[in-house]
């Protein structure tokens, strides 16, 4: 635990800087690909030739890994609060490494995924 | 958050395969408990956001420093933050949409 202690103010600047892209940006993600994404109107748009370019392009790449990166610290943080107030302190290092190596283990996954556009 | 963040991750992974990994992975999302579950992602996030911008009037008002507080009343202050949450929502849609 006094490694996660010591890293305290890296895992609350994860986590604000992942609200501040969650509230910027997934709304408009979540509407625009995974509600409007199979219907007619978003059918140019995201047509495989167009979106492709769009992620696999360096700002499309840079973008999709900050907004999934930190939105999965953001969760993490949370989820890590949220096992403190139902299990107590006891279970304090079960939440903290449970919940930052779930993040690390989903940043690890986005990096490679988006690289390997 | 978490489980849109990990579909859309699974999206950009459909992206890298092939085209037909991205229509499949598109026309699953036309399910009905997919839907069902991405119509409460947004909800959620949409909550979030409004609750993101309306806590941080307080603290963009109240807490920088020496900083004097904005000449502008509190309702105006959060207002300011949704207007600007919706409208990058609606730039990103039209982006995706292939409007621009």
């Amino acid at each position: 635990m006094k490694l996660i202690r010591k890293l305290e103010p890296l895992w609350w600047m994860l986590f604000g800087g992942g609200g501040f892209i969650a509230a910027f940006f997934l709304p408009g993600l979540i509407l625009g690909v995974l509600l409007l994404g199979p219907s007619d109107l978003m059918s140019q748009g995201l047509a495989y030739p167009r979106a492709h370019a769009l992620a696999a392009s360096l700002a499309g790449k840079i973008f999709l890994c900050g907004v999934l990166t930190l939105v999965f610290w953001h969760c993490a943080h949370h989820l890590r609060h949220f096992m403190l107030d139902l299990f107590g302190h006891a279970a304090a290092p079960i939440a903290a490494y449970g919940a930052y190596g779930l993040a690390l283990f989903a940043t690890i996954a986005t990096v490679s995924t988006v690289l390997a556009l | 958050m978490a489980i849109a963040a990990l579909e859309l991750l699974l999206g950009v992974a459909a992206l890298g395969k092939s085209e037909d990994a991205w229509r499949a992975w598109l026309a699953s999302l036309a399910s009905p408990p997919m839907r069902a579950i991405n119509l409460v992602c947004l909800l959620f996030s949409i909550y979030f956001a409004f609750r993101f911008g309306w806590v941080g009037r307080k603290i963009a008002a109240g807490r920088i420093g020496p900083i004097p507080r904005p000449p502008l009343p509190m309702p105006i202050l959060g207002i300011a933050p949704l207007g600007g949450f919706v409208t990058l929502w609606l730039v990103l849609l039209v982006i995706l949409g292939g409007f621009l």
